[in-house]
């Protein structure tokens, strides 16, 4: 194998493999290297991040486990990004995700945010316990494609509502999606509050998005 | 007969405090979840308007966390107490963790609460949050997680001081009259965290808390959440057995009916205690064995 070939491995095996320090490492390497950014985050962090998916999937890995690849793959791509050229970076679609305010359980919108990403989004997560007008205000300062709001609790699902109004009030509705997920969340209540994706899982959720918005960004060209 | 653990969390409506009993007690939030008097207050016209067999208190689940450095806003009606930023960052600061104080703050007036309620006569409960919900308050469960790859021991330290604390606290409940310490974890389940993790810190911190507060039920029995007995369950933690009870009890009937008259099950699980209004479909009581 060549250089280059054993570094994309690398970066790709240390995401999987959960191993932050080594990510950084091998990042490091690369560009030191003087090879394309472009190259190392999609065939090796975005490899590693599918991977770790896959294992996901197979219930080999669990939420643990995905948040460990990724914050492995978000410290590779603090090493890569600033090496990329403007046009490799490209037009990503927007998605600016959040707990609604009211709730603090993060755990579905930290998954759905690393789904985002890998399937080549440009996510601003604005975290927990969001007023519904800092959804709105966000959007319209970033042009977002996509809100994506989450709740565990009935008690704040109300706040998924409020976002939608705020935007007719606004009059920017047409102009985004809006997503919605979470334990107590059911496409009927999608339908009543006017939302425009409901799905059950993040994974789901991420697909969804990437088949509506089928031009990706820089990690989605697989 | 046979009788299967078929436990699902129901998330309805019942995590809201109805309106009316707001109305009618002149319930003030955000003071119901710090001042000892309102929240007995209050747990008690709730039980009344339910027409439910116990009272039980507090009505959140960041009292523990709070009482051992968490950041909690106070909320209000609508929005109920929650974490407003993690204390504990990183494996250094877990060394600033100290062992709970009961004698004051938010969690002495659970504790009074607790004892308004048992001295007039009420059956009390009180809920109690797992060794991983109250770490969770405390810090991004992230940091936890590398820190188990970095240093174990430092990690089972820290959980020794939470665990130890909310052995104490549930204690304390038991001497202020509780007779239902309501039990769960939450945020350390087995599908979130998958077997791995859960056997080896999860699972292993709630059967630490239930084998240190065994000894010091009295009366009192301890009513493990559904998703968390199930959790230990499969996990390998406990067994479980079922109890027939009479038909036509409300689960509520079906516990007193199981303090009275079965001394000898203290651990009990697979079920909800938002369930102890409603008549149970399957009248079967589950008894958790450590």
């Amino acid at each position: 194998m060549s250089i280059k070939e054993d570094l994309i491995k690398e970066l790709s095996d240390s995401v999987v493999d959960m191993e932050e320090e080594k990510t950084v490492k091998a990042a490091n390497k690369w560009v030191k290297s003087g090879l394309k950014a472009y190259d190392a985050i999609d065939k090796g962090l975005s490899d590693g991040m599918n991977r770790a998916g896959v294992l996901y999937e197979q219930e080999e890995y669990y939420i643990p486990e995905l948040l460990m690849c990724s914050d492995a793959m978000y410290a590779g791509l603090d090493v890569l990004k600033p090496h990329l050229n403007k046009s490799e970076e490209g037009d990503k679609h927007k998605v600016v995700i959040g707990v609604v305010e009211g709730d603090t359980h993060d755990i579905g919108k930290n998954l759905v945010k690393i789904m985002m990403e890998t399937e080549g989004f440009e996510v601003i997560d604005l975290g927990r316990d969001v007023p519904p007008i800092d959804f709105v205000n966000k959007t319209k300062e970033v042009g977002a494609d996509i809100i994506a709001l989450s709740t565990l609790m009935t008690t704040t699902m109300d706040g998924m509502d409020q976002v939608i109004k705020l935007l007719k009030k606004e009059g920017i509705r047409d102009r985004v999606k809006v997503m919605i997920g979470g334990g107590p969340i059911s496409q009927s209540f999608a339908d009543k509050i006017g939302a425009d994706i409901y799905t059950t899982d993040a994974s789901k959720a991420a697909k969804t998005a990437r088949k509506m918005f089928a031009k990706g960004g820089v990690m989605s060209e697989r | 007969m046979e009788y299967v653990i078929d436990f699902k969390c129901v998330t309805d409506n019942d995590e809201e405090i109805p309106e009316e009993v707001v109305l009618d007690t002149g319930a003030n939030f955000p003071q119901v979840h710090y001042d000892g008097e309102s929240m007995a207050r209050l747990a008690q016209a709730i039980r009344i308007y339910n027409k439910d067999t116990v009272s039980m208190v507090p009505f959140c689940m960041t009292v523990e966390a709070e009482a051992l450095g968490a950041h909690i806003k106070m909320g209000d009606r609508k929005r109920g107490p929650r974490v407003s930023n993690y204390v504990f960052k990183n494996m250094e600061d877990f060394k600033k963790i100290k062992p709970i104080d009961l004698s004051k703050g938010r969690i002495n007036q659970v504790l009074k609460a607790v004892n308004i309620l048992s001295s007039s006569g009420e059956q009390t409960a009180l809920a109690v949050q797992g060794p991983f919900t109250v770490m969770s308050s405390l810090m991004d469960p992230r940091t936890f997680y590398k820190a188990i790859r970095k240093d174990k021991a430092s990690v089972d330290d820290f959980m020794e001081v939470i665990i130890d604390s909310i052995v104490s606290f549930a204690e304390a409940g038991i001497e202020n009259g509780a007779k239902i310490i309501s039990f769960g974890d939450s945020a350390g389940t087995l599908d979130i965290l998958g077997p791995r993790i859960y056997k080896n810190y999860s699972g292993r911190y709630s059967y630490e808390v239930l084998k240190k507060l065994y000894p010091r039920l009295q009366d009192a029995i301890v009513h493990f959440c559904g998703i968390t007995s199930s959790s230990m369950d499969k996990g390998g933690f406990v067994t479980s057995e079922p109890i027939e009870v009479e038909k036509g009890f409300t689960y509520g009937e079906a516990l007193n009916y199981i303090m009275e008259n079965r001394k000898d099950v203290k651990i009990v699980g697979h079920n909800c205690m938002r369930k102890t209004p409603a008549k149970m479909k399957t009248s079967v009581v589950w008894k958790i064995n450590l």
